[in-house]
């Protein structure tokens, strides 16, 4: 499974690997051999260098052939490198692996020690690169219900403690970090959605201009859009649903743009060529490092990437543990007013918070958007699916006139993407769909009876909540009515679906701290990742039957429970503001038509600044350099071992 | 002493057959292979086949029942079909691929003319009206019940389930066929809702095995999944009434190996000679051959010390009992410790079954009467190529209770009653599976196929011919 949260990095060992062999070394330019015999044998010397030696000269043409007996070829190291990784649908895991120690905490401190004490070895250039961090507010909200739980303290705030990073941080024997969060990249990232969304529907209409003049490439694609900032939902994606691919949002992910933001725009107001920043992320999951290794994030001009190094929330945490960071030690910085944050420490805005979902309120945006710019008051009518707030529906309409403006949905989870996969496949004939398409005759005819008599006997689809938002609301509609609304929610097809592969979103990430448990608290023993070691034998509690939900910390019970309560801390600190106020998450006035009086001055001033950014990198670098600033492309990864179609390489084999 | 009675050894797959599952409304049996197709095989009773009570098993003279291929399903299957299951109503057939797909398959409507009023499905019909020519099995029309299919129709997949990213090894419909649940060498355990118009969704897709998952089964009742992996555990899962589908116990064989217990011969009690030679086949059957031994102690190879792969499962009829079978050969019962969903099982027994690993088990009603303590009979067999037959029992003390109120650790026995070598040849034995009806008919057919292709059906005979 390509899913962080399903991964546990310490525990490797996977027969399948073998069963998907890496091809690469063998690719990489075979060199003609001159031993035409095949009998060699392969030699390590002690630095490692491995060298083939033919056997069959010095055994067979004996001392009568002087050269063969000196024959030995150093062989060339085979080198696999995270794009091949990539490129290839094989060995998840060991992707998983090289990632890790790519891009870990102690590459960070090994950069903060060549920066505070620069090296004497002149091998070694001098480390010159000005450090910059961009924290994910999921990340802080973890570490912040982590210290809290660990020190049984009040949790802080997320400005406070994005804060008290920075100026921890920005300490000259730290290296002088630059410290934001990404929430202003995402606000970036969420203004080009809405404008990817408008794109696809003039483009639907015939009435999209490409104002790149078909340089980039691109057109609009059609519907529903996929969201696209989950890098687990990605690399998912384009392994196993390459047909899928044309529907994803191809707007840069909160991480995407911050990389563009840092490195292009805050590096040329700084003075600073991309490759003179060195800038890392603390994200909630482990696979935005392999997002922050596609090609489209590299520049070849400058052979720098646009983010240096991912550490998830775990590895971060880790970080400012050996730095001695403490998160509850006052600093100057405490006191900082909100509004005035965009100042000479603060790279842009602090945590704007939009509201909607703790996983970038994607879907949120665009009903606001969609509801804004219709002329007439609008009504959101929600429903959970299976009673699971990680797959629910979202249907935007005029109840004057029974207009579905937008129908949405959120899917969180491998299993409601699962679903998600299927239900888009029947809308809009993507997919493999195998079986499906080659219905007979009869089947089909069977099928088609029995939904006529299903339909005559309609109900209310699912446990609904109708939230009239404005205006006249949906009080005292005739049955008729309420029926022929029905249906035309059931017909409308699906417009955008924000999609996050881990239950619950972004706040439940692999990468998030582990809850806390009592062993941790006391101090004991843990592993790099700061979980209790020994690992408990996951069979050894047949022994002992669990007595039942209150069976205590030991059992599989007791963790799973504490598990659950943990995101939801999570969830509930990633909203709370400065000075503890509550960001409504996803509050049903949102969608109202005075909704933008709403908005705080900090949002005004973001978008200005958003604004400007974007005015200026289009400036400079014409509209396919802004498109190249925020956007971003997939590619289908073909099943490069066996050649297979798609994911499955495995069908090609005979068995 | 029972005996393995052959009763029909259809014509055979071309390629390792895996899997044979009778259907549980139509006289159906189904296999499937490496061939990539479904063999539909028609069987019916002879009318003989009523058992003068309930669990006993008829005399090897009796009347056989006759089995014969009516149909082969050609897939669009890319690989193996590995496993198959019939969805309780019968109607409905899925197959688990090594191309990691899971197809469902339903017979086609009637060409119109009577199918429609009738109704395909067609359980028990009573005796056709007329004879459908040229069907060459057909002698045994006398029988008042259960006869064979005769229009079986075309078979058409209707949708496929993809999701698994390798090798799917079983599926398995939950009790009241409202679940399907597959697994695979990917590691995972998924859980499909049927929907209307033979769509389904993906409720659960549980990952927590850390190796190739080889086998699944519902629990007969409640909607309780067992699943057995190479990482040798055995997980119960559930839908958690306060969350998701989750494990709720996690089982991992402890248990000593303890000999085979085989019962002593009743043979003084009544000696026939068909009581004589029932028991030292099943002797024979079950101890090594004296080469065997001989092998065996060239060989003296320590037991393993590692965990083993847990290859099968299987359920009580009761719903209590679980066995599983192991890589080395033997089979360990579970017991169920209280009356909750989620109560929790313990290991209660291990025998030594088979000399190699145990691919499969089917558990069904049988033998020693409820009363008496019985629990049914158990079907086990592996690569040994051996078919062994169990009476399973639990101790029941003098008012006929069982003597073990269900919280405590239960007890069982575990006595072969029948046995045989070789049953498909030198080739391994992949599965079996018990002929289950609802109005008793049939009890003790058992089918089996193996890797040579082949398919066999047996019966359970009181006594040897």
């Amino acid at each position: 499974m390509a899913f962080s949260g399903a991964l546990t990095i310490t525990d490797l060992d996977d027969f399948l690997t073998p069963s998907q062999a890496c091809i690469i070394p063998v690719r990489n330019g075979k060199a003609q051999s001159d031993m035409t015999d095949g009998s060699t044998e392969i030699h390590i010397d002690s630095d490692n260098n491995y060298y083939e030696v033919s056997t069959y000269s010095t055994a067979v043409a004996g001392p009568s052939n002087p050269k063969a007996a000196l024959e030995k070829k150093a062989l060339e190291r085979a080198e696999i490198n995270l794009n091949d990784c990539l490129a290839c649908s094989g060995c998840i895991t060991s992707t998983e692996s090289l990632l890790i120690t790519l891009q870990s905490h102690l590459e960070v401190l090994t950069y903060i020690n060549s920066i505070s004490s620069p090296s004497i070895d002149e091998a070694t250039p001098p480390e010159t690169r000005r450090p910059f961090l961009s924290i994910s507010p999921q990340t802080l909200a973890s570490l912040s219900a982590y210290h809290s739980a660990l020190t049984s303290r009040p949790p802080l705030p997320l400005g406070l403690l994005l804060r008290r990073i920075r100026h921890f941080l920005s300490a000259k024997e730290r290296g002088s970090w630059t410290v934001g969060d990404t929430t202003f990249a995402r606000h970036l990232s969420l203004r080009e959605s809405v404008q990817e969304f408008e794109e696809r529907r003039a483009y639907a209409k015939g009435k999209w201009v490409d104002r790149t003049g078909g340089q980039g490439g691109y057109t609009p694609g059609p519907f529903p859009v996929l969201a696209s900032a989950c890098p687990g939902w990605v690399c998912y994606a384009e392994k196993a649903q390459g047909d899928l691919l044309p529907l994803m949002s191809s707007v840069r992910s909160s991480q995407g743009v911050a990389g563009a933001l840092v490195k292009q725009y805050w590096g040329e107001k700084a003075g600073l060529k991309p490759n003179e920043i060195y800038h890392v992320t603390a994200m909630p999951c482990y696979d935005k490092k392999l997002e922050a290794s596609r090609s489209d994030f590299y520049s070849e001009a400058h052979t720098t990437r646009d983010v240096d190094c991912v550490l998830t929330t775990g590895e971060l945490d880790l970080l400012l543990q050996d730095l001695g960071f403490n998160p509850y030690a006052p600093t100057p910085l405490d006191h900082f007013s909100p509004s005035s944050s965009a100042s000479a420490t603060a790279p842009w805005p602090d945590l704007l918070t939009p509201a909607g979902t703790s996983s970038g309120s994607y879907l949120h945006t665009l009903l606001a958007h969609i509801s804004a710019s219709h002329p007439r008051p609008s009504a959101l009518h929600t429903r959970k699916l299976r009673d699971s707030a990680d797959n629910e529906e979202y249907i935007l309409y005029d109840p004057d006139t029974n207009e579905v403006l937008f129908k949405g949905a959120k899917v969180y989870g491998f299993r409601n993407l699962q679903n998600l996969v299927r239900r888009v496949g029947k809308e809009t004939g993507l997919g493999r769909g195998k079986g499906a398409g080659k219905l007979g005759a009869a089947v089909a005819a069977r099928r088609k009876k029995a939904r006529a008599g299903a339909e005559s006997s309609a109900s209310t689809p699912g446990t609904g909540a109708t939230t009239p938002a404005s205006g006249t609301g949906a009080d005292g509609v005739e049955v008729g009515a309420e029926l022929e609304r029905l249906k035309r929610w059931e017909e409308k097809k699906m417009d955008y679906v924000e999609v996050m592969a881990c239950p619950s979103g972004c706040v439940n990430g692999g990468g998030q701290m582990k809850p806390v448990t009592p062993a941790a608290a006391a101090g004991m023993e843990v592993d790099e990742e700061g979980y209790p070691r020994p690992m408990p034998d996951p069979g050894t509690d047949t022994a002992k039957p669990k007595l039942g939900k209150e069976g205590g910390e030991d059992g599989e019970e007791g963790w799973r429970w504490s598990t659950k309560e943990w995101v939801q801390r999570v969830e509930e600190l990633y909203w709370v503001g400065e000075g503890g106020l509550l960001t409504p998450p996803g509050s049903p006035g949102l969608t109202g038509g005075v909704e933008k009086a709403r908005e705080g001055e900090a949002e005004v001033k973001a978008d200005e600044l958003a604004e400007r950014i974007c005015r200026d990198v289009e400036d400079t670098l014409g509209p396919q350099g802004r498109w190249e600033f925020l956007r971003t492309r997939f590619r289908k990864v073909e099943g490069d071992v066996l050649g297979g179609e798609g994911g499955v390489t495995l069908e090609a084999v005979t068995w | 002493m029972p005996q393995l009675q052959l009763i029909a050894s259809p014509q055979s797959h071309a390629e390792p057959a895996w899997a044979v599952a009778f259907n549980p409304k139509r006289n159906l049996l189904a296999s499937c292979s490496t061939d990539k197709t479904v063999r539909l095989y028609s069987y019916s009773l002879p009318s003989s086949s009523k058992p003068v009570h309930q669990h006993a098993f008829p005399s090897a003279s009796s009347d056989k029942p006759v089995i014969h291929h009516v149909k082969t399903i050609e897939t669009e299957h890319k690989r193996t079909i590995r496993s198959l299951a019939w969805a309780p109503s019968g109607k409905t057939l899925a197959t688990g691929s090594f191309d990691s797909t899971v197809a469902i398959w339903e017979e086609l409507d009637g060409d119109g003319d009577e199918g429609e009023e009738e109704g395909q499905e067609g359980v028990y019909k009573p005796k056709a009206p007329t004879k459908v020519s040229g069907d060459v099995d057909m002698d045994d029309d006398d029988g008042d019940e259960g006869q064979g299919e005769r229009d079986v129709k075309e078979w058409e997949c209707v949708t496929t389930l993809e999701g698994h990213e390798s090798e799917c090894k079983t599926v398995g419909w939950s009790a009241d066929g409202a679940l399907l649940a597959s697994c695979s060498r990917d590691k995972s355990v998924w859980v499909w809702e049927v929907q209307p118009d033979s769509d389904f969704e993906c409720i659960a897709v549980l990952m927590e095995h850390s190796q190739d998952v080889k086998n699944l089964s519902w629990h007969p009742h409640e909607e309780i999944l067992a699943s057995a992996s190479y990482d040798s555990h055995i997980h119960m899962q559930w839908d958690d009434p306060d969350g998701d589908w989750c494990i709720f116990q996690k089982l991992h064989p402890k248990l000593p190996l303890s000999q085979i217990n085989i019962p002593r011969s009743d043979a003084a009690a009544s000696p026939s000679q068909g009581q004589i030679s029932a028991y030292n086949s099943l002797v024979t059957a079950l101890l090594p051959t004296p080469e065997e031994r001989e092998a065996e102690t060239y060989l003296n190879v320590p037991p393993l010390l590692e965990d083993e792969t847990v290859w099968s499962l299987a359920w009580s009829p009761c719903g209590r009992f679980l066995a599983s079978g192991g890589d080395l050969g033997g089979i360990r019962i579970w017991a169920r410790t209280g009356n909750n969903p989620d109560s929790p099982f313990v290991e209660i027994a291990h025998t030594a079954a088979h000399s190699r690993s145990c691919f499969t088990l089917a558990w069904a009603q049988g033998g020693t009467l409820l009363a008496a303590g019985g629990l049914g009979i158990l079907a086990s067999a592996g690569a040994d190529g051996k078919i062994i037959v169990w009476q399973i029992t639990t101790p029941v003390s003098a008012d006929g209770a069982e003597a073990d109120a269900p919280s405590k650790k239960p007890k069982v026995s575990i006595a072969p009653i029948a046995a045989i070598r070789e049953a498909h040849g030198v080739a391994d034995v992949n599965c079996v599976s018990w002929l289950q009806r609802e109005d008793g008919g049939g009890q003790g057919v058992l089918a089996s196929c193996a890797d040579d292709g082949s398919v066999k059906v047996w019966r359970v005979v009181a006594d040897a011919e």
